[in-house]
């Protein structure tokens, strides 16, 4: 009598679970491209958008292993977009995109993707604070100040948000030493 | 029909799953830092409750009671999963980047699993699914309210549109952790007030008669 109902028990939650392991199945493989097509078309438009005149865009090869928060490289006529991750506040994720020319000035800043606090560092992804890099060169080591800026290499912090102005700011600076040490000079001529 | 007016206005009004009941609260609290994300929260909340109370409601005589909550688990867990799939192929740039990490959450949200048990495990499929409907609809609107309520506070808009003048200087505490327990207070305070008065009228106009 009683193993026959831990039987039966075993046997319902089998199937509810086989059931909807299927069903599980069925959603992830339709929605699979049309997840990896939406990724895709958003970074797109980040690089798009930080190598404003780039012509195509091809891929160069990134060594995971090493380059942990250098997630893609793409390569064009006009120079370089690099995919970033970052630390924002409280060590959220943030992806962005710089864009480079070949000399490694800067030629647009995105953010693709950030879990910043609404109103405050979410200004991060806003246009008036991301322009400020435009123009910078990865010569420059970046630093954020919160008085105005003063010198070419500094950032004017988002009131409220220095944490985040830090990590949009490293980066940046990451991309710089990306470039630095494997971009600089290979497609010049 | 009577019916369907019946389950909203128990959920909306009289058994709110937000303002009296006050289950659910963590994605409550942490996802209405706009009106546009509470109503994203409340929308999927209200997806999955359908689903999970009506298979649930239809599967009640299977599931051997010793058994049922993994098997209301794993049915709710699925329909989240299905909800997040979606979610990111359709809103992967816009509702999915702020409501992305509440959506998995929304298995453990106590409305989900205490319909289930509460309703759907006792009632016909249709009863389960205008109940997930009401309790879904309440909860809709508790967030969105809860939302624009900040987001106005907080940045002086509503649905990402300025409507505060721009001398208004935003509140910015509104839109972070403190301004959710400030703004859930208030609204909880002036639900209760009402609903008190309007049960009062009601009982007063019974006596009379």
């Amino acid at each position: 009598m009683k193993q026959s109902l831990v039987a039966k028990m075993g046997l319902v939650l089998l199937l509810i679970c086989a059931i909807a392991g299927l069903f599980l199945g069925v959603a992830y493989e339709t929605t699979k491209d049309l997840i990896a097509e939406k990724k895709a078309s958003v970074n797109q438009e980040a690089y798009q958008k930080v190598l404003p005149n780039a012509e195509q865009l091809t891929p160069l090869s990134v060594d995971a292993s090493q380059q942990t928060d250098i997630l893609e490289v793409y390569e064009s006529d006009q120079g370089y977009a690099i995919k970033v991750l970052a630390k924002g506040y409280a060590g959220d994720d943030i992806e962005m995109a710089v864009g480079l020319d070949h000399d490694g000035m800067v030629t647009g800043v995105e953010v693709i993707s950030h879990s910043e606090t609404p109103g405050l560092g979410s200004k991060a992804a806003e246009e008036s604070f991301l322009s400020q890099y435009i123009g910078k060169s990865a010569d420059m080591q970046l630093t954020v100040t919160k008085t105005g800026a003063q010198s070419e290499a500094e950032i004017d912090a988002i009131s409220g948000a220095t944490k985040t102005t830090n990590g949009v700011t490293a980066g940046v600076n990451r991309a710089f030493t990306y470039f630095n040490e494997y971009l600089r000079g290979e497609s010049d001529g | 029909m009577a019916k369907l007016s019946e389950h909203i206005k128990r959920g909306v009004i009289t058994e709110n799953p937000t303002f009296v009941q006050v289950l659910g609260m963590c994605p409550t609290l942490a996802t209405t830092t706009s009106a546009m994300n509470g109503l994203g929260m409340g929308l999927s909340v209200l997806v999955v409750l359908m689903g999970s109370n009506l298979v649930i409601s239809l599967l009640r005589k299977v599931i051997p009671d010793k058994i049922r909550i993994p098997a209301f688990i794993v049915i709710i867990a699925s329909f989240v999963t299905v909800i997040d799939l979606f979610l990111q192929a359709m809103f992967y740039d816009t509702l999915y980047q702020s409501l992305g990490l509440f959506i998995p959450l929304i298995v453990v949200n106590c409305i989900i699993l205490g319909r289930a048990e509460a309703y759907a495990s006792k009632h016909g499929p249709l009863d389960s699914l205008l109940d997930g409907l009401g309790m879904g609809l309440g909860f809709t609107l508790a967030l969105t309210l809860l939302g624009a309520v900040r987001e106005i506070l907080g940045a002086g808009q509503i649905f990402g549109l300025q409507i505060m003048p721009s001398s208004y200087q935003p509140a910015v505490i509104m839109v972070m952790a403190p301004g959710a327990f400030f703004a859930l207070g208030i609204l909880l305070a002036v639900f209760t007030a009402v609903r008190k008065k309007m049960e009062k009228r009601k009982s007063d106009v019974a006596k009379e008669e």
